[in-house]
Formats: C-alpha cells, structure tokens, sequence
C-alpha cells in the first residue's frame, strides 16, 4: 500500500512544477511563487487542513536522498575547469568574502542569542549549520533582477558560487561534529568514514564518467540520472553525509573527465525544478512552528537582520580588497536567500531527526521566507526608482 | 556490449562490497539508506543488462525481468517483499503508463474496420481457452466445474506491458501491433466485466456493486483523458508532470472508490485518441518520461515473480502453460486462417501474462480461501509466461511484424 500523504504530496509537487512552466507562468514573479507553494504547504499541514504533517519528512527519505544527489550532482556538473578559469580570481575572492563576513556576522549574533540559554539542549555546532547554511544568496534573483548589466557580474557570480562553498562548509561542520559519534549509529570513526565516503564518491565519479561516454537516447539519460543520484544519495545517507557533497564530488569529476558531460548536465537540470517546488512544499508544512514557536522567531529575525548587514558589508568589504568595488543597487542583490539553504536544512534534518534539526529546518524556512519578502521589496523599490 | 557487460560487473562488484561493508550497521541508518543505494543500483544494472540482452538480439525487458529476478526475494535478497511494496507508486504510475499507451491503440475507426476480424478473434479465444483450461485444471483440482471455468478465465487474460514495451523498442507499426492490443484490450476488459458478473453470482457477495465500479472506472477514465486532452491544447510544457500527477489522482481513487485502475488509465488513453486530435502530440509526451519507468516496472516486476511458487507447483504450471500456448495459437488460427503470416504469429502477442489475471487470482482466493492453490496456479503461470512471452513476441515481430493492411 502505497504511502496516502507521499503520494498527495507528490501529486501537488508535479501538479506545481508542471503550471509553473505555461499556464501562469507571467501570472507570478519567481519569488511571489514561491512565497505561494510554501503558503499551500502551510495550508496542508498540521494547522491548517491537517492533511499532511512533519512526519512525512522520514517517511520519504529515499526520495529526499535523491533529490538532495541530484541537485549536488547539478551543481558540481557546473563547476567544469574550463569554465571556471574564464574567471580571474577576483571573482573568487570577492565571493569568498562577502559569504564569510555574513557567515561570521551571522554566527556572532547567534552565538549571543543562544548564550541566552533558551534554547535548551541544542548542540553548539547547530549555529554554526545556521549560519553556513543562511548565507547563501540565490543566483535565480540575482540573474532576473540584475539583467545582462556587466556591473551586476560580480554579484551574479557570487549567488552562483556562494551555494558550494556552504555545500562545502555544510560538510565541514558534519565532519567535526558527525551525527555518526552523537547518535552512536555505526561502527567506524568519522575519519574512517570520510575515506570511505570520498573514495567512493572518487569511484562513483569515474563510474559515471565511463557511463555518460557512451552514446545514449535522451531518455536514457535520465534514467542513468534517477540510477546514479539514488546510488550516491544513498551511499551519502548510509554514511550519514550530506548527498549534496557526495553528489557534487561526483558531479565534479564527471564534468572535468567526459566530453560529453553536457548532456547528463542537461538531463539533471531539466529535474530541478519538481525538486525545488518539492523542497518548497516541506517548507511550508513546517513554517507553521516559527510562528508557533516564539524563541524561533527570534532567532530569525537575529538572523535576519545579521544576514542583510553582513551581505551588503560583505559585498563592500571584497569588492575593496579586490578592488572592483560595489555600489548598494548590487549588493542588496545578494540579500534573497538560495533555495539550496532549504535542501541543506531538510539534510541536517533527516541527519539529526531530534530537536537540532527540527529547530534549524524552523529557522531556515523563516529566514527563507522573510528573505523573499525582502528581496521582493527591494526589486520592486529598484523598479519604481 | 564488452563495455555494458564490463559495467554491470563493477556496479555488481561494488554493491555487494557496500553491503558487506555496511552489513553491521543499525537498522536506523540502513533501512532507508540502503534501501536507495540499492534501488539504484538495481536501475543501473537493469539498464545495462537490458542492453546486453538487446545485443544478443533478446527483448530489453527480459533482461530487466532478469536483474528483478537475481534481486529479488526469490535469488539473491537483495529486495524483500517489504522493499518491493516500497516501491509500489513507480510500479503503478509505469503500469499506468503502459496502460495508457494500449488505450491510445485502441483507435475506434481502426477497429470498426477490421471489426469482424477482431470480433471473430475475440469470441474464438473466449470460446476455447476458459473452456479448454478450465478443463485441464479440473482434471488436476477437486473443485466444482464453474470454479475451473473462472480459473480458465483467468488464465485466458494477457499483460498489455510486455507488447507495449516491445512495440515502443522495436519500433514497430503497422496492422501486426495494432492487432495485437486492440484484441488484447478489448478481450480483457470483457473478462474483467465477465469474471466480476460470475465471481459476484458464484461467490454470492457485494451484490452488483462490483460491475457497477467497473462502469464508474470506464467513465472516470474517460472523462480524465477527455480533461487532459482539452489541457493539451491549452499548454504544451510540462505535459509529463501533469500526466504523473493525474496518474496519481487516479490511482488514489481507485483505491478509496474500489475502482479498476486498469480500466480507467486505458479508457484515458482511448479517450485521447479517439475524442480529440492530440493523439500523435500526447505519444511523444508518453515517451519523454516513459523508459525510466518501464526499466523500474519490469525490474519490480521480475522481482515480484514469486519463484517458490512456481518450485510448489511448477509441473501442473507447466501442463497449464503448454495447454495454454496450445490453445492460444489455435484460437487465433481458426478465425485468421484467410490471412497472411499473421494466423500463424498473432498469437505470440497474447502468451506474456501478469499483472491483470494476478490481480483476479487474488479476488478469486477472496471468495474461495479454501482453494487458495488455484490462486497460486495462476501466479506459477504468469511466472513462466513473463519469461517466455518476450521470447515469443519477438519471434511473432521478426515474421509477422512488417505485415501490412492488404494481408488482413
């Protein structure tokens, strides 16, 4: 018997992802379209019509963990060297910078307000996840409002990178505080686990890359596609790593290896869209408890807060180091929040199924969702200006 | 093929090194996790070997067939029973799709032209197979003459997937197809109304609340496709994710409503092709999404064949499927024996067998628990027939596969 509230939930993820294409495709801006899945997922959840409720989280975790691989998988299939060296390394450190300063800035104010002690047993390295996870810009914002104006080409190029560096970051924090030794949930050290994790990753790469060399149909591609991210995202999750750095290993040694790597980069992102809606819907069953929860609301309006300074502080302190400096209009570009923040919090979720993850999924959705209403504001303020 | 063959050794290799490796891990962790590293690859190695089978001139699907087999409960373990269920929703929105597409076959004016031919088909197989097996297996079971009808009922009916799926990998068009699906459709939709009308009266429960559901599902399929097409004219994007999406409303209500899901994703797609023009624009977005399903749909589906059923009572399967075979070709003989090569091969469409007479040797062990066995007869018999009907379709599309109108 199939599972009653994956299969609605389902349902509402393709019927989303297949109006979103034609039939009110102008009818909503991105944002706006956004701020309504997650709304619709409010009204299924346990507030509202009851329908679904949080639980659904673990009961379709296989699906989750390919996802997660999928989209990772994406994202390293972008990050082909001979794209990246068209890059001089400005780029790269102006990207670095301001993700760092908001990170820190972020973190700072958090580790203020969790020194308030009201928040009970959660763990230190939860603020930092926060604070990695919500310093991502989002590229779709960026790129719709910014236009083909070179003076925005910084900014483009940080919402586009500063999502991996967090992956990377992401998985840095689970390294040094791996769930492995917390929930006491497998046999081996997480140094042993690591090796093994990137040694596969190493070998699930060149399997792909031996793969995609051959000459297959279209739909065939996207069968390797559903095969390999269900591989890696399983072998991330039986390893309790993130499958968005499993995936983006993997993706990146397939990239840089096969000449044909386009195609398969192709398929998977033709796929990230059910995903991103399906990421959306979770968010707005869960929204629910930052209302519900006042401490959470705190934490993110701290984060809220922080994050916007530290963004514009950011953008201003690496376009003078590197000496390509930016001005307000591009640097507010930076302050909508990446969708990839909600699928690392729905990974530390499935990671830490306790109060940690439950509490950082809450304050993600919220700084998510306060972040598009930003965003919007400011578009639509540069609009009227 | 050398590099096909090469892979699936290293994804075997590899799997069974991370199942090892992870074999002390708890519960928590692997039961989700291990779950879809092996799902994938099980998919994977599915793919490949299917193109290893394709290689040696074999159907793809049996070579899926094969991996669900070397996974499943049955060989190897890989995937219980329990697994398998986890994996019902792909099962059933490939069915589904594979259903629709023999729906879009079903083209009315086609069908109203060689109307006598398929009618003759229809009645001869009607006429001598349920009567014929039914006879066979009351010569093995101590049942009543009735129940071994129903039996022969059952075993008369034939899986759309199997030529569906052939039809789609071979490219194969033509009166030899068409043939095929419209008697196979047609046929089974009258057995499912006629087996429901005589299990409801021989079984004496539900009242005639069963063929009425057979009716609703007929309409509700109807009215589905007639809603998609009419979508179809309004926007061209994202057509195969509305499809899953209204695969699964139809799904979720044939489970709440006890409708036939069968029935109503068939009358889908026969409602595409014969109440609107988009028939042709509607196959291509079947095919956009379709091979990804159908690897997973025959790799479950090998998977799903119950083996320890067929070593329990293989022998009495055996006589039941050469009797069957026997009757098959004879059936379509008789009434096609004016035309070409087709009177000699069009039977070959009709052996494969699954998921239609498993699910009405299932309500058939509802109303008779005492004669459970039958039930399992008639899963033997789907076993061995999903094997070898591949093999025999092939066969029929290399001689009969390039006829034409004229020979009909």
């Amino acid at each position: 018997m199939i599972n009653f509230f994956i299969l609605i939930l389902l349902a509402v993820v393709f019927f989303l992802s297949a109006i979103s294409g034609g039939i009110i495709k102008a009818g909503l801006r991105g944002a706006l379209f956004e701020l309504t899945i997650i709304s619709l997922g409010m009204l299924l959840g346990p507030s509202f019509l009851g329908i679904l409720n949080y639980n659904i989280f673990y009961q379709m975790e296989p699906i989750l963990l390919m996802a997660l691989a999928w989209t990772g998988m994406s994202l390293g299939m972008q990050l082909n060297a001979n794209v990246l060296g068209k890059f001089t390394w400005h780029f790269y450190f102006y990207t670095i910078v301001e993700y760092f300063v908001t990170y820190l800035l972020v973190y700072a104010i958090l580790f203020f307000v969790y020194g308030l002690g009201i928040l009970g047993d959660v763990r230190p390295s939860a603020i930092h996840v926060i604070a990695a996870i919500t310093s991502i810009s989002s590229p779709f914002h960026i790129f719709s409002a910014a236009g083909r104006e070179p003076r925005f080409d910084y900014v483009k190029f940080a919402g586009s990178f500063d999502g991996i560096i967090a992956i990377l970051l992401f998985q840095l924090i689970l390294i040094l505080d791996h769930p492995a030794s917390y929930f006491k949930v497998t046999h081996f050290t997480t140094s042993q686990l690591f090796l093994m994790v990137f040694s596969l990753s190493i070998i699930l790469g060149l399997i792909l890359n031996w793969a995609i060399s051959f000459r297959f149909k279209r739909n065939e591609f996207t069968l390797l596609a559903i095969g390999f991210t269900l591989v890696v995202g399983g072998a991330a999750g039986i390893n309790l790593f993130s499958p968005l750095f499993v995936a983006l290993v993997v993706g990146i040694i397939a990239t840089n290896l096969s000449p044909r790597y386009f195609i398969f980069a192709r398929t998977l992102s033709a796929g990230e869209k059910p995903i991103f809606f399906l990421f959306l819907f979770l968010s707005g069953i869960s929204a629910e408890s930052v209302i519900a929860i006042r401490v959470i609301a705190l934490f993110v309006i701290s984060v809220v807060i922080g994050r916007i300074i530290g963004k514009i502080g950011g953008s201003f302190l690496g376009g003078y180091l590197t000496g390509k400096r930016q001005n307000i209009d591009a640097s507010s570009l930076l302050i909508p929040q990446g969708n990839i923040s909600l699928l690392l919090a729905v990974n530390y979720a499935l990671l830490f199924p306790d109060i940690n993850g439950d509490l950082i999924f809450a304050v993600i959705v919220g700084t998510y969702i306060l972040n598009q209403i930003v965003g919007l504001l400011i578009t639509a303020g540069g609009e009227d200006g | 093929m050398r590099r096909n063959f090469a892979i699936v050794i290293v994804l075997f290799l590899l799997m069974f090194f991370l199942r090892e490796l992870y074999s002390i891990t708890p519960a928590r962790v692997v039961s989700s996790s291990l779950f879809t590293l092996l799902t994938g690859f099980a998919i994977l190695t599915a793919f490949f070997t299917g193109n290893i089978f394709s290689s040696f001139s074999a159907p793809r699907i049996v070579g899926y067939l094969f991996i669900g087999m070397l996974f499943g409960p049955g060989v190897l373990h890989i995937f219980t029973h329990s697994d398998i269920g986890k994996l019902e929703l792909m099962t059933q929105l490939a069915l589904g799709l594979i259903t629709i597409s023999a729906g879009r076959e079903l083209r009315v004016r086609e069908i109203l032209s060689r109307g006598r031919l398929i009618g003759r088909v229809i009645t001869s197989h009607l006429a001598f197979l349920p009567l014929f097996l039914g006879i066979v297996i009351y010569f093995f079971f101590d049942i009543s003459p009735v129940l071994a009808l129903l039996v022969g009922l059952i075993l008369t009916t034939a899986s759309p997937a199997v030529p569906m799926a052939m039809i789609n990998e071979y490219g194969v068009k033509g009166i030899f197809p068409q043939l095929v699906l419209s008697i196979l459709i047609l046929r089974d939709v009258l057995i499912i109304f006629l087996f429901s009308t005589v299990a409801v009266f021989y079984g004496g429960g539900g009242g005639l609340q069963p063929i009425l559901l057979l009716f609703v599902s007929v309409f509700a399929g109807l009215v589905a496709g007639f809603g998609f097409a009419v979508l179809m004219r309004i926007t061209r994007s994202n057509l195969f994710l509305f499809l899953l999406f209204l695969l699964i409303l139809m799904y979720q209500f044939s489970v709440e409503y006890s409708l036939n899901y069968i029935l109503m994703t068939v009358m889908f797609g026969f409602a595409i092709e014969n109440m609107s023009p988009m028939g042709d624009a509607f196959l291509e977005v079947i095919e956009s999404g379709s091979l990804p399903l159908y690897t997973i749909f025959f790799s479950l589906a090998g998977a799903s064949l119950e083996l320890d059923v067929l070593m329990k009572i293989g022998y009495i399967a055996l006589v039941v499927v050469g009797a069957r075979l026997l009757l098959l070709f004879v059936a379509t003989y008789i009434p096609m024996r004016k035309t070409g090569s087709l009177k000699y091969y069009l039977f070959t469409g009709f052996v494969p067998q699954a998921g239609v007479s498993i699910g009405l040797a299932m309500i058939l062990a509802g109303y008779f628990p005492e004669h459970k066995i039958l039930a399992d007869l008639v899963i033997a018999s789907a076993v061995l027939n999903e094997i070898m009907g591949p093999f025999f379709f092939k066969w029929g599309i290399a001689k009969a596969g390039s006829e034409n109108v004229s020979d009909v």
